[in-house]
């Protein structure tokens, strides 16, 4: 296949260096996280290839189809449901060469290459007074193609929407490589067909989204919920209100806990000038400063939890910090039945952005919701610091695995009725296996998401897969068992690809087969996500 | 088939099946104090709204669940699932038999109206309403008697009269006949795209804009029946100029897909 390719596309870049396979072979995954840590290299690709057009695309997936040779469409791999595992005998079509940015500021429209990351694109966006909206904690390694085929979602979604709800077009190539261009109102139904199709139906090989202009002024609020319920209900109401937080999320006791417990009032709140989508980004100081602060940066809070943490901070903390962290771990039913007895109050973030208008009048009623269902506010303080750790979270799992424990995280949404008892109930089972903490974020008018974030530590590989898998499959059966989706934006992968039809009824398997048939008819583009096989060798 | 109709208030979902009537829909959501995003639809049930692939359904479509030939299709009660391919989207168009539909319902606190706005004025202020979260924003004109607009509004929280004084809730608005087309665009297409259309309403005809959210509008052109292809005709030349560049997708991809994707419709019991 590749002579042949070499033959048809002089000009495109192929590499067979071990190097370039092993770092293409696994995404971010906890499975893969583990196998590296314990010394198991994956076999990886037989080769990657670098296509710099959409012709050099099409031209690899002719040629993978003739040969049967099965493709893995490649952005930046921080994905984290295995979606990214090519075999031995498979191409990986990475699309970074992808990276086009072509703005359209009187129509509000940018296209961008599957392959720009995230970070370069919003940056590309700011210079010119716009901005996408979209900023997941991985946006320094996340590229255009990847947020698609996951159907991912940003910090900001709650006002700017996901992925699926910015895309005014997509371009593609499928599985015989047919170029295509969807757009949403000629054909809606295909263009969501392909989003979230985590590249088993074609290449996506550009996106138009939306893009907004940057909004003026914003203004941050933290507050503490006495409970789960209490401060779920302010969320809904919020929401439901028609008021649109760019930012809103609430952290469960053991979350809220170890982000260093309830602050003390700080300065009352207020419309200030600038927005949040541009924090953290103005600078690579900045990113560097995330990186650093994502290791240590645990001198938060006023709280009694806070203050014995910044008793044991006044050692240099570093070089142990990660010791602790595997020990603790390690500990699993100790630290678990700390975590049961945690107080029960919740913190809650709310970032709000637009006009000065906007923002003050959103601000007053969403003070007042907050008085009315019993949340307590805490002033600016717990916003303004969400906002320069907001993409701490990517840089969290090396530091962990290497200090012997795990970490997985696993987002469900439901309907605001029954969040609460999914909570609990999931809660409960994955805590018979793993430490587990939980924030809600994503909030919509008739629901929102819960994120929770399982870890556990110490023993063998073995071990840790097995405990890691019975954690996992614990918090997958409430979430079928209460109807929830089990993913808002991570995706399917291999990872959930067994839970699928539970999930989606018994006719969903027919209905992706019948797509994958249309699109893929070999069966070559990236076998077994979605639990979709493929005739591909 | 049977029509059934149930709301969940707290959550701000609504189930129907599709022999519900639009019109029904829509009062009953008024009447617990919500709305589903339009008054008027041109559609008089929810079936025909699916077979049309109304983009105001399909915007406000949570869960579907679908009989399809090899099985049924049950998708959660829950917002933005990140579960692959959108099966919800099965449900429009000539896609297999529809069981029951779950759809948004967002709360409304007050109503709010103008009458003979001039266009420009009417679509900014439509804008505003849907920066602040209104999501039931309606416009609707008879270009052939009027160049102005009425508009239409539920408000999501009290704060919002400042910018719409409120009104009693109308009657629900007359349908002038079943909508040949409605286009989903962006609020700065939105007035140069109502003129366009404006343009081609004959007497009778309608032009009627929803707002779905900050950031895009549906459009609707409603006209008798003996120029449905006319306009039809002249929708699809003017669409490019609004969506930019799009090719048709391949007759046989299109092909495959409605065989295969849908699959025989089973037989009925």
């Amino acid at each position: 296949m590749l002579a042949a390719l070499r033959q048809e596309r002089p000009g495109l870049r192929v590499s067979q260096d071990p190097m370039d396979l092993l770092a293409c072979a696994r995404d971010a995954s906890t499975e893969g996280y583990l196998e590296r840590r314990h010394g198991l290299l994956p076999p990886g690709p037989a080769a990657v290839v670098w296509p710099a057009d959409e012709e050099d695309v099409r031209a690899v997936v002719r040629a993978a189809g003739r040969a049967r040779v099965p493709l893995s469409p490649l952005g930046a791999a921080s994905g984290v449901v295995h979606g990214t595992s090519p075999g031995p005998s498979w191409v990986v079509l990475d699309l970074k060469l992808l990276d086009q940015v072509a703005l359209d500021p009187a129509r509000g429209w940018v296209t961008a290459g599957a392959g720009v990351v995230g970070e370069r694109l919003e940056r590309a966006l700011n210079a010119q007074g716009f901005s996408v909206g979209h900023f997941p904690s991985s946006i320094y390694c996340s590229t255009v193609g990847g947020w698609v085929a996951a159907r991912g979602a940003g910090q900001l979604s709650s006002r700017y929407g996901k992925i699926e709800d910015l895309c005014v077009s997509l371009r593609f190539v499928d599985g015989k490589g047919r170029f295509l261009v969807l757009n949403e109102n000629e054909q809606p139904g295909l263009m969501q067909s392909i989003i979230g199709s985590e590249g088993s139906l074609g290449v996506i090989t550009a996106a138009t989204l939306r893009v907004h202009p940057l909004p003026s002024h914003r203004a941050l609020a933290g507050f503490a919920a006495p409970d789960v319920a209490t401060g779920l209900s302010f969320m809904r109401q919020v929401m439901q209100a028609g008021l649109r937080p760019a930012v809103f999320r609430m952290y469960d006791p053991t979350d809220t806990l170890l982000a260093g417990g309830i602050p003390r009032p700080s300065a009352p709140p207020q419309v200030q000038e600038g927005c949040l989508g541009r924090a953290g980004l103005e600078d690579d100081h900045a990113a560097e400063a995330s990186v650093r602060n994502a290791s240590v940066d645990l001198s938060v809070g006023q709280g009694w939890e806070s203050r014995l943490r910044q008793a044991a901070l006044r050692v240099d903390v570093q070089p142990h910090l990660q010791e602790w962290a595997g020990w603790l771990l390690a500990r699993g039913p100790w630290l678990r039945r700390v975590a049961c007895s945690v107080p029960s109050r919740c913190l809650v973030v709310l970032g709000l952005e637009g006009t000065r208008d906007d923002v003050g009048e959103s601000l007053a009623s969403s003070l007042e919701l907050a008085r009315n269902t019993g949340a307590v506010l805490l002033g600016r303080g717990p916003g303004e610091r969400w906002l320069t750790r907001r993409y701490a979270v990517t840089w969290k799992m090396p530091p962990l695995i290497r200090a012997g424990g795990w970490a997985d995280t696993l987002e469900a949404s439901a309907a605001w009725s029954d969040l609460p008892a999914l909570y609990a109930d999931a809660r409960a089972a994955t805590l018979r296996h793993a430490l587990t903490l939980a924030h809600f974020s994503h909030a919509y008018p008739e629901g929102a998401s819960i994120y929770f974030t399982l870890a556990g530590g110490g023993g063998s590989l073995e071990e840790s897969r097995r405990v890691h898998r019975a954690a996992v499959d614990a918090a997958l059966g409430v979430f079928l068992r209460h109807g929830a989706a089990l993913s808002h934006h991570h995706g399917v992968g291999r990872m959930k690809a067994g839970h699928l039809s539970a999930s989606l009824g018994a006719g969903a398997a027919g209905a992706l087969r019948g797509l994958k048939s249309a699109l893929d008819p070999h069966g070559i583009l990236n076998p077994g996500v979605l639990g979709l096989g493929g005739g591909a060798s | 088939m049977t029509a059934h109709l149930a709301f969940r208030v707290e959550d701000g979902l609504c189930t129907a099946s599709p022999a519900v009537r639009v019109e029904d829909l829509v009062t009953r959501a008024r009447d617990l104090g919500l709305h589903v995003g339009a008054l008027a639809t041109g559609h008089q049930t929810l079936a025909q709204a699916l077979a049309a692939s109304d983009p105001w359904l399909r915007h406000r479509l949570v869960r579907a669940e679908l009989l399809t030939a090899s099985g049924s299709v049950r998708t959660p009660v829950a917002p933005r699932a990140a579960l692959g391919p959108d099966l919800n989207g099965m449900a429009f168009g000539r896609g297999p038999p529809v069981r029951e539909l779950t759809l948004r319902a967002d709360r409304a606190v007050a109503w709010g109206a103008r009458e003979d706005l001039p266009l420009g004025q009417a679509i900014a202020l439509a804008q505003a309403l849907a920066e602040r979260g209104c999501t039931l924003v309606e416009l609707r004109a008879r270009p052939a008697r009027a160049p102005t607009a009425s508009l239409e509004a539920a408000l999501p929280r009290p704060a919002l009269t400042t910018l719409l004084a409120p009104a009693t809730a109308h009657d629900l608005p007359p349908t002038p006949g079943a909508p040949v087309a409605a286009w989903r665009l962006g609020w700065t297409d939105a007035e140069g795209a109502w003129r366009d259309l404006a343009g081609l309403c004959p007497r009778g005809g309608a032009v009627q804009l929803n707002a779905l959210d900050a950031a895009t509008v549906l459009l609707r052109l409603a006209v008798p029946p003996a120029t449905v292809a006319r306009a039809r005709d002249a929708l699809k030349r003017l669409g490019p100029r609004w969506l930019g560049a799009a090719t048709p997708v391949h007759p046989q991809v299109r092909l495959a897909l409605s065989l295969r994707f849908h699959g025989p419709r089973p037989a009925p019991p």
